[in-house]
């Protein structure tokens, strides 16, 4: 289930890993436009404003007032309305075990659960399968598509890791993005971590691939706009697609 | 060395002093004089005539030689794209960088670089952290193993450059051996 253990927003105690569980639930309910929050667990002017939001436009209070306690109305709303269990995206489409592992390793790691959800949706192509590979024979296999060098890479082969259970080969995707613990906030930095983790950090304006070059030609794909460019968050689109789509009902689980 | 060799026996000159006479000191003060400047003498001949040897470091090479390869794409649709640079400094004659970046790929190695003006073998020293095992704890690569080379054939104007990996193979790389990278920059 999920804890807040003190209140977070204006006035509030804002421990750093509350605020980061409301930031992530926050999330859950910004429009497909709007910008999601940093889940930093720093309560700051976005963070506040986007609580106001919450309390305004989902709630419907007519005088918001940015602050989400442990027993109040805001945090059972952000709960969609059960606070006992504690819902991730993509929930309803994994086993309990796959479910409780992932909420485990990302505690560990400090990594938003629904931003890697999302990101292993997008890459397994929705089927969390650590089978699953690319028909055209790519060689990337599994929960974040491991390739045979980051196999190796991990004291492992990718014969090993499609032979694994989806709950085993989580540890590997542990393993993988443990370097980076603490550092990923944003759906940018999960996916860049995949994509071109010297990018983790960037922010989602800067530009990871521009036109000429071979590397903007071998990943034209994510120029959603055809300018020669592509952003850090061009090249999220999808994931951000994914986790729009696997933190909706029949999704939430 | 003569100055050490001078030392010790003035130590000892002094411990037995009281016992043995003056003039068999001068003797053996000169007689080890004479086979120390014989030491060192032999030590510079030994430097003078020493043939290069394929380990120097090799002339003609310096630059920044750069291969991007792509390998289609994952089960969800992500491009699948490594870029390898390798930097060789020409103040730093057999020493390079070869930074890795891409798909699940951010590396930057240090490396030996040993051979001639037509090859060179490009050899694992560290990762930039100065450990011999990646980020993730795995020693992928035994320090001094090759990681690839590169060659020019046939060496001259219409020269191609030739990799043939060996300890590193990218999974980009369709083939050992093939014209991968190409020189970018440098002399």
């Amino acid at each position: 289930m999920p804890t807040l253990n003190g209140s977070v927003g204006k006035g509030g105690h804002n421990r750093a890993d509350d605020a980061r569980l409301v930031q992530q639930l926050l999330n859950r309910y910004r429009g497909p436009s709007a910008t999601l929050l940093p889940v930093d667990g720093v309560v700051g002017s976005q963070t506040l404003l986007a609580i106001e939001d919450f309390q305004h436009r989902v709630m419907l209070m007519k005088k918001p007032d940015q602050l989400v306690s442990p027993d109040g109305p805001a945090f059972k709303a952000l709960c969609g309305g059960d606070t006992l269990v504690f819902k991730i995206a993509w929930g309803s489409k994994i086993s309990p075990a796959f479910k409780q592992k992932a909420i485990c390793i990302c505690d560990a790691l400090q990594v938003p659960v629904d931003f890697l959800m999302s990101a292993m949706a997008f890459e397994s192509g929705e089927t969390f399968s650590p089978k699953v590979t690319n028909a055209a024979g790519s060689g990337a296999v599994g929960l974040i598509q491991f390739m045979p060098n980051t196999a190796h890479a991990l004291g492992s082969t990718t014969e090993k890791l499609a032979a694994m259970s989806a709950p085993q080969q989580l540890d590997y995707v542990e393993k993988y993005f443990s370097p980076r613990r603490g550092k990923l906030k944003t759906l940018e930095d999960v996916y860049m971590t995949i994509l071109y983790p010297a990018a983790i950090g960037s922010s989602p304006a800067a530009t990871l691939f521009a036109k000429p070059g071979v590397t903007y030609t071998q990943n034209v794909g994510l120029d959603a706009n055809r300018d020669g460019k592509i952003t850090v968050q061009e090249a999220a689109a999808k994931v951000r697609a994914k986790f729009q789509k696997g933190v909706l009902p029949g999704y939430l689980g | 060395m003569i100055v050490t060799v001078a030392a010790v026996y003035d130590r000892r000159r002094s411990q037995t002093a009281a016992t043995v006479g003056h003039g068999l000191h001068m003797v053996m003060k000169w007689l080890l004089l004479i086979l120390a400047l014989i030491s060192v003498t032999a030590c510079h001949d030994s430097v003078q005539t020493e043939q290069p040897k394929a380990s120097d470091p090799p002339d003609g090479w310096a630059g920044t030689y750069a291969y991007s390869g792509s390998a289609g794409e994952t089960a969800g649709g992500t491009p699948v794209a490594v870029g390898y640079r390798l930097v060789l400094a020409d103040k730093a004659p057999g020493e390079g960088t070869l930074i890795i970046r891409g798909y699940q790929t951010d590396e930057t190695l240090r490396c030996e670089i040993t051979g001639t003006k037509d090859k060179i073998e490009i050899k694992f020293r560290s990762y930039a952290s100065g450990k011999t095992t990646n980020e993730f704890g795995v020693q992928q690569h035994q320090p001094g193993s090759v990681l690839f080379t590169l060659e020019r054939v046939p060496p001259g104007k219409q020269e191609k450059l030739l990799t043939n990996w060996k300890s590193l193979r990218p999974d980009t790389a369709k083939s050992e051996s093939g014209e991968y990278f190409t020189k970018i920059s440098g002399a």
